[in-house]
Order: C-alpha cells, then sequence, then structure tokens
C-alpha cells in the first residue's frame, strides 16, 4: 500500500517508467488524494543542451592554397603582393586588374597597403649582450709561481746537508772561533736573515763573519786572530738566526751536487711519491725539500695544467745564481746562460 | 660560432628581436627580458650553434620565449594593463596607416603576426618562417594569406580603406 512514507519508491518508478500497471494506478489515485506530493511538470521536463559553437573552424582547417590557375583572384592578388609569382602569372594578374572594374583595382591596390614597414627600434642594452673571450690566466701564473719558488729553492750550495735546514731556525753561536771557515768556502749571496738580538747589527757584518777574511767590526766589539781563525768576540750571545743561505765548510759536505731534477709527465702527484732523482744520489721525498708553497705549485702546474713536466737543469757545483741554469715548466722556461 | 661572431649577432639582430619582442608584447620592458634571456640561451648554446645559422637560432629562441611570456602575462591578466600603458596604441589615434597597420596586427593569432613581422621586417622567406615557428613552408603561406586578408578587413572596418 503507498503511504506518505513510502510513495517516493513507487513515484521514482513511475517517473522512469518503471512501476508495474498495477500500481500505476494504485499511485495515481494516491497522488489525486494527495496534490501537494505531485511534483511539477515543468521540474520533469528535460534539460536542454545549450549550443555552443566554435566558430574558427576555418583557422583550425588546413588546406595548402592551390596553384595559381586554381587560385581565387584574391588570393592571386595577395600572391603577387607577396612577389611569389613567375613573371608571367605576374603579367596575367595585371592585366585581369587592368581589364576589370574599378571594386577590383581597388582591391589590388588595397591590398597593397596591408605591408607593414618596420619601425626603426634601436636596442639600446647590446653592451650588456656582448661577450669576452676568456683568457685562462691561472696556468701560466701558476707555472711562474712556480718558476719563482724554484728560483729561491735551489739558490743555495746544493752540496748542503738536510735541504729543510734552510727554512728552520738555525741556531748558530757567534763567540764560535771560525776555524772551519776557509777560503775554500764557496760565497753564495744571503737572500735573508733575520735576527731579534740589537748586537747583531746587520746582514753584511754576519756575512763577512762567516767568511773569515777581514771583518768589519761590528759596533767595535771584534778583533783580527792573527791565526785566520775567528777573533770575533760578539760576546757571548747565541742569536736564533734563520738563515737561507750560508757557507757550509767543505768537510761538511757529504753531498754530491744536484744535478738534474726531473719530474716525469706520468709520475703520481700524490706527494709521498713525488721524488727528486738526483744523479748517482739516493733519492729524496719531494716533500722534504720543497717548501710547501713550492710543492703546491709544483702540483698545481703538473695536475690542472696538464704540463707534461717540471724540469731543472743546472750547472754543476753552482748554485742557480752562479751557475747556468735552465727551468722548464711547460711551455714556460726560466734561463740562465 | 666564436665570441666574436656572437657579438656581431648581438650587433646585427638584437634591434631585429627587440623589435619582434615589442610587436608582440608591446611592452618595452618585457621585450628586453626576452632580448636578454634569448641571447642568454645562444650564448650557452653558442659552441654548438653555426655561425651562418645564428639569426634564425635567435628568433626561434626569442619567439619561444614571446609565447611564454604571453602564456604568463595572460595568466596574470596583465597584458591588457601592458598594451595600454606601455604602447598608448589602444586609446591614440593612428592617422597613418601603419599605426592602424599595427593595431591590426593585434588582432591576429600569435603564429600569425609572428608571421607577418617576420616576413614584412625581418624579409625572411616562408621556408625561413616555417624553420622559426616550427610549420612547414605551405602552413606559413597559407597563414599569411589569412593575415593580409585579416589586415585588410581591419582597415576597410575602420574605414581605413574605403
Amino acid at each position: 500500500m503507498i503511504t506518505r512514507e513510502n510513495y517516493e519508491l513507487f513515484y521514482m518508478d513511475y517517473l522512469e517508467g518503471d512501476l508495474a500497471p498495477d500500481l500505476v494506478k494504485e499511485l495515481e489515485a494516491f497522488l489525486v488524494l494527495h496534490p501537494d506530493l505531485k511534483v511539477e511538470d515543468d521540474f520533469l521536463a528535460p534539460i536542454q543542451g545549450e549550443e555552443i559553437i566554435y566558430d574558427k573552424k576555418d583557422d583550425l582547417k588546413f588546406e595548402a592554397l592551390p596553384a595559381f590557375e586554381a587560385m581565387k583572384k584574391e588570393d592571386q592578388i595577395i600572391a603577387y603582393h607577396e612577389g611569389i609569382l613567375t613573371p608571367a602569372q605576374e603579367k596575367e594578374v595585371l592585366a585581369w586588374v587592368k581589364a576589370n572594374s574599378a571594386q577590383d583595382k581597388k582591391e589590388f591596390e588595397d591590398y597593397k597597403k596591408v605591408y607593414l614597414t618596420a619601425p626603426v627600434l634601436n636596442y639600446g642594452n647590446k653592451k650588456q649582450l656582448k661577450r669576452r673571450g676568456t683568457i685562462v690566466m691561472w696556468p701560466m701564473l701558476t707555472a711562474a709561481a712556480a718558476s719563482v719558488a724554484l728560483l729561491f729553492f735551489f739558490n743555495v750550495d746544493q752540496s748542503e746537508g738536510p735541504t729543510h735546514a734552510f727554512y728552520q731556525p738555525k741556531t748558530i753561536d757567534v763567540n764560535l772561533p771560525e776555524t772551519t771557515l776557509t777560503q775554500e768556502d764557496e760565497e753564495l749571496p744571503i737572500l735573508s736573515i733575520s735576527t731579534d738580538n740589537p748586537l747583531v747589527a746587520d746582514a753584511t757584518d754576519l756575512k763577512t763573519l762567516t767568511k773569515g777574511k777581514t771583518k768589519k767590526e761590528p759596533k767595535g766589539t771584534t778583533q783580527a786572530n792573527p791565526s785566520g781563525t775567528s777573533t770575533d768576540t760578539i760576546t757571548k750571545v747565541t742569536t736564533q738566526i734563520p738563515i737561507k743561505n750560508t757557507t757550509i765548510p767543505f768537510e761538511e759536505r757529504n753531498i754530491t751536487p744536484r744535478t738534474e731534477i726531473s719530474i716525469p709527465k706520468e709520475t703520481d702527484l700524490n706527494p709521498s711519491r713525488n721524488v727528486v732523482a738526483n744523479k748517482g744520489m739516493q733519492e729524496t721525498k719531494m716533500e722534504d725539500i720543497l717548501p710547501p708553497l713550492m710543492n703546491y705549485a709544483v702540483q698545481k702546474v703538473s695536475q690542472k695544467a696538464s704540463i707534461s713536466a717540471v724540469e731543472l737543469k743546472k750547472e754543476e757545483n753552482k748554485s742557480l745564481f752562479k751557475g747556468k741554469f735552465n727551468i722548464k715548466i711547460g711551455r714556460l722556461e726560466l734561463s740562465k746562460k | 660560432m666564436t665570441v666574436k661572431e656572437y657579438n656581431n649577432a648581438v650587433d646585427l639582430y638584437s634591434d631585429g628581436i627587440y623589435r619582434f619582442a615589442v610587436k608582440h608584447l608591446k611592452n618595452k620592458m618585457l621585450a628586453d627580458d626576452v632580448v636578454q634571456e634569448t641571447f642568454a640561451k645562444v650564448w650557452q648554446k653558442h659552441e654548438n650553434i653555426e655561425g651562418a645559422k645564428v639569426k634564425s637560432y635567435l628568433f626561434t629562441t626569442a619567439y619561444t620565449s614571446i609565447l611564454d611570456v604571453i602564456k604568463k602575462e595572460n595568466r596574470s591578466g596583465d597584458m591588457e594593463n601592458v598594451d595600454q600603458q606601455e604602447m598608448g596604441s589602444s586609446h591614440t589615434p593612428n592617422f597613418d596607416i601603419q599605426g592602424h597597420l599595427d593595431d591590426a596586427l593585434n588582432t591576429l593569432p600569435e603564429v600569425q603576426k609572428s608571421a607577418v613581422l617576420l616576413r614584412d621586417y625581418e624579409g625572411y622567406s616562408y621556408e625561413e618562417i616555417a624553420d622559426i615557428l616550427e610549420l612547414n613552408a605551405s602552413q606559413v603561406k597559407v597563414y599569411i594569406f589569412r593575415a593580409r586578408k585579416s589586415l585588410k578587413a581591419y582597415l576597410k572596418r575602420i574605414d581605413i580603406l574605403v
């Protein structure tokens, strides 16, 4: 039985046309008795889809323009102004325009006017757009730095003892007799001497002091020794002096002068394997003899610039400042003849 | 392309690229951005670009950048304001036919506009335009023919062509 509580189930089937005929009659009788439950007719009307038309279909279509003969006259005029016709076709268009009405002539003239003229519009930031060619300077700079480092490094007597000694502070007792300092000793330029002791006047004094010759009396505190040994009386002051170049007596020399240093290209750049090969000498580890800056420079040159080798040749038994030398780092070459 | 060729390209084509961008974007600042971006992209690949093809490459790159800017500006709704603020063409009466043509140009679809600009300003052939716009020459021809008809119709509509 259809009641107010369950009528919706029957009503839905009724609207869909799925309700059994006997129930249809019962529902219709029910709706007559309860008109407030009846759905409005316009509510039941099917929704009409709004007609939306895309009006640019022609733009989407692609039709290649036909050959000249099959073209519309309008297209022939455009083609004429586009300059894509042969001379014969151009003549044909002109003849047609001439032979036809004023309206056609006007159309021909109108199409002549739809061509743009390029305005003068200069771009003002051209400089910002331009680029410079990159010149890679650092390999050359690094090579130069390494060369300078090498130059200073080898500016010592090659016969001296432990090579790292010249950048270790060295303690000398200036009061020692100079019995070991003879004229046989090689004189080398003193690159740097520093001292905190005010009693040591200057580098020149120290230089002469080490030579065992006639010495300039520093501050009048020394006197000549007739035996040729040091008569230095500079009093009993032990001075800490870092000396890079000094004279080492021959007696103390037990190392054959270094004649050539060559680091082949394939040398492993691992510092522990960098070896200075001295002819007829024991091998010395690179890091033992190179100052850190130079070691770094040599590594950089070889590693980054793919430079084949660092090569140094010098005259035997001569320091760089005295003898001939030739330093090659890649294409960079320093030499003294 | 060498650095020298690149710098020559700046001298030769930056004006054209700028003009191409200004005509599309109607905004000199945006056009400047497009020029900068275009040359920056070309510089990044300059070692792989042949000197003879740099112009085409520049315009192709510029065209892509312009379309990106248009999409972006359309999304943010700025293009209409730009149109009026920067170029003043919408409300400034144009008494010469070229001014009206500029207005008419702005009514064209972007692809037709580009084709016409490349054809009229830069003198490119259909094949070259096709290369830049990544179309084929027949399409370019059709677009240009349609554009000419549209331009003429616009001028006629505003009684420039009586």
